[in-house]
């Protein structure tokens, strides 16, 4: 049993005397406004909000026992995504669109993180594309399936203090994205920021991949989804097979090719052309090189250090041991001075291929020669032709 | 030409069988295998698709390789036997011969000599097929049970041998499939369809072209060579075949380790250990900042959210750490208290915050 409580004067001590003296002056506002205001004279402005909101240490009991804060600080609300131009400003009314005027309409009977949510619905009012996207991310599948803790548009964006997010057209600092993720995803976030991407984020450059990078916020996946393990390795990809970008760090761009050519790769390059649903236990980049804990292969506790490796590749292939270890070839391609035997082999047939081939072809295109003279020297024989030139080919079958 | 017609025996039924065990496994094997090297062909993900996916496309491979496998074993064999028990001549063995004979003929194609070259049972076309097959058969066997085992393989060989066994097996097939491609098809398909080892008969025409030795052999009573009387076969037999069966029984248990090696888990691999869902605060908190005075109230009242404690798995427990609030305060950059810690004492922190296990086990 709870009970609605509709009008929060009723509930807040302090401040209710103040707030009971400005009723009067809220009355009144709408007819200023009207003859102040220009292109929609009925909506109440964000001053006319500000009056009672701007008030510190306002707050209302909700009903579930969950205090809710009133008060806005007019400050973070102007300098936001949403009110930084007076000409193109939000109206607190645009995102709160139940309240219209003053009385507002009974808070309706859900507890805190119920209402956030709803709230959440009205960005896709304006930012159709993201909502859309959203709805199979998997924070929306989430959301639907109860787990009302996992993120809708409010809890990375912030509400009031919604910032911005294009780097190409603001000063966006990458880490506040970490930050945000942060929020739910902490030990990820800080394993993250321990990897030679997150250090590399931390000193603010802008080559190396933050969350969204490898997480497109609004369509992120489930990364334990099947369609994310297979996809994953062309995440990497994207950057990690690009030279110009890897030219500047000198790493290889053969780390994507030569994983795709070797038996891991192939397979599960396989399985997303053919079962994408389906999962594979070949491993995919993140399953040695870890998935946000990446550490450079000369640092002592990164999982593809030489001496580490074995551990790591006993985590799929319990019975490995040191040798084993070598027959990864660690995304070189083969060659003379690391890989002798596999060049040897190699070499073997670059050799072998073209000479056998060669000879049989060389000795089937002479016999083919001669097959096909012979049979028009056997039909320049006074013997009925036509008969022969029907039934030649099948002479012998 | 009705004389030409006529037919002789060739081939037995035992070795019918053979050709058609090895026609079904190498087409198998050569469709499951290079769908398997070309893995970005659309052809390739078509049949694989058509297959049921790479898993069942690779177990066709191995029970194709398996019946290649047996059908070798039971080759040696019966060869043995065929020449230590029935004494029969060494006919496929290569000789300066098959080099005259190529030569000879390679002549003839040019025109530079007017007749080709007599030819025996087995001509050098033949033979260059046959001991193709013996010297595919093995590296694709020695390779493909290396790629097969891994983890047995490295037990005894350099890690190095796996990935030059993937590049022998792949270039052998190869290799196999376009022999087969350009000799196998031109002379006994193209050239012109030799069915004797299908109908085990040949017609005395085809013998004069291609075994013209061998039927002047045979019309003079010289072939095939008588067998050795009874008593005497059955006396080698005797020698033979428990000899011949012991190391067939050794052949085949080798051939079971083909199957034994669990070479990976069959689950997904092991997830990261850390923990995707711990948020810093409970979420529904104002995202928002609140006015300074409430900052305190605020998670009090909204704690509804009580997440795990969350386990030390970053560093083991030790005196050099005994005071947690060194570095995780409140107010700390690595993993901070909650707020709600405040009044707890430093002492209590491990009483829900265990080592994590892995961390406990080093």
């Amino acid at each position: 049993m709870r009970k609605v409580i509709s009008n929060p004067c009723s509930v807040i001590s302090v401040q209710g005397t103040l707030l009971l003296l400005l009723i009067p002056i809220l009355i009144l506002i709408p007819s200023i406004a009207h003859a102040q205001d220009g292109p929609d004279p009925d909506r109440p402005t964000n001053e006319q909000c500000l009056v009672c909101h701007e008030e510190p240490g306002l707050s209302m009991v909700l009903p579930s026992n969950e205090v809710l804060p009133l008060s806005i600080d007019p400050g973070i609300l102007g300098r936001s995504a949403h009110g930084h131009d007076a000409s193109e400003e939000v109206r607190c009314v645009d995102c709160h669109n139940d309240l219209d005027g003053y009385p507002h309409p009974p808070f309706p009977d859900v507890d805190y993180r119920t209402w956030q949510l709803k709230m959440s619905l009205v960005c896709g009012n304006c930012h159709e594309d993201q909502a859309t996207d959203r709805q199979n991310s998997v924070h929306a599948r989430l959301i639907a399936a109860g787990k009302f803790e996992a993120a809708s548009c409010a809890d990375c964006h912030g509400s009031h203090d919604v910032f911005w997010v294009d780097p190409e057209k603001h000063q966006v600092d990458r880490m506040d994205q970490v930050d945000a993720c942060a929020q739910c995803h902490r030990t990820i976030a800080d394993q993250y920021k321990l990897s030679v991407h997150g250090q590399e984020a931390l000193k603010g450059n802008p080559d190396v991949p933050v969350c969204s990078n490898c997480h497109p916020a609004h369509k992120i996946l489930d990364p334990r989804s099947a369609e994310f393990r297979l996809k994953s390795p062309e995440l990497c990809g994207q950057c990690h097979a690009d030279e110009e970008l890897m030219a500047k760090y000198d790493i290889s761009t053969d780390v994507f090719d030569t994983y795709v050519a070797d038996f891991h790769g192939s397979t599960v390059a396989i399985f997303e052309a053919t079962e994408p649903g389906v999962y594979t236990n070949k491993a995919v980049c993140s399953d040695c090189h870890g998935a946000h804990r990446i550490l450079p292969p000369t640092d002592v506790n990164s999982s593809v250090m030489s001496a580490n490796l074995v551990k790591t590749c006993q985590r799929c292939h319990p019975d490995a041991n040191e040798n084993f270890t070598k027959s990864w070839l660690g995304h070189y391609r083969p060659n003379w001075e690391k890989y002798p035997i596999v060049t040897a082999v190699q070499w073997f047939y670059y050799l072998v291929i073209p000479v056998t081939l060669g000879f049989f072809a060389i000795f089937v295109g002479t016999d083919i020669f001669r097959t096909i003279k012979n049979k028009f020297s056997r039909k320049k024989q006074p013997k009925g032709e036509a008969e022969d030139e029907s039934g030649g080919g099948e002479d012998h079958a | 030409m009705r004389e030409k017609m006529r037919t002789i025996i060739r081939f037995g039924p035992i070795e019918r069988t053979e050709h058609f065990l090895l026609l079904l496994s190498f087409t198998i094997l050569a469709i499951t295998g290079l769908v398997q090297k070309f893995p970005d062909n659309g052809l390739s993900l078509w049949i694989i698709r058509l297959l049921g996916g790479i898993e069942y496309t690779r177990t066709i491979h191995h029970i194709s390789a398996i019946v290649l496998i047996l059908l070798s074993i039971f080759h040696v064999f019966y060869v043995g036997y065929k020449i230590y028990v029935l004494k029969r001549p060494l006919s496929m063995l290569p000789g300066l011969k098959d080099v005259r004979d190529a030569i000879g003929l390679f002549k003839y194609n040019l025109g530079l000599s007017e007749r080709p070259p007599e030819m025996d049972r087995y001509n050098f076309g033949e033979k260059i097929e046959y001991w193709a097959v013996v010297w595919g058969t093995l590296v694709m066997a020695i390779s493909g049970y290396m790629l097969w085992n891994p983890v047995l393989t490295t037990r005894i060989f350099p890690g190095e041998f796996i990935p030059a066994a993937k590049m022998a097996h792949g270039y052998e097939a190869i290799l196999a499939v376009l022999s087969i491609l350009i000799w196998h098809a031109w002379h006994v398909h193209i050239k012109h369809f030799n069915k004797s080892i299908f109908t085990g008969r040949i017609t005395l025409e085809e013998m004069e072209e291609e075994h013209a030795l061998e039927l002047k052999r045979i019309e003079s009573g010289e072939w095939p060579p008588p067998l050795p009387p009874a008593q005497e076969r059955w006396r080698r037999a005797v020698r033979y075949l428990p000899l011949a069966g012991l190391v067939a029984i050794l052949l085949l248990i080798t051939t079971y380790y083909y199957f034994t090696e669990q070479t990976a888990i069959t689950t997904l691999p092991p997830a990261p250990v850390e923990k995707a869902y711990l948020p810093a605060r409970p979420p529904g908190l104002p995202t928002a900042t609140p006015a300074p005075e409430m900052a305190e109230e605020i998670p009090k009242q909204l704690v509804r959210y009580l997440p795990e404690p969350m386990s030390i798995s970053s560093h083991p427990m030790d005196d050099a750490r005994a005071d947690c609030t060194a570095c995780h305060a409140s107010y700390s950059y690595i993993d901070p208290a909650p707020l709600d810690h405040a009044e707890y004492d430093v002492t209590e922190c491990t009483t829900c915050h265990q080592p994590a296990k892995e961390v406990s086990q080093r």
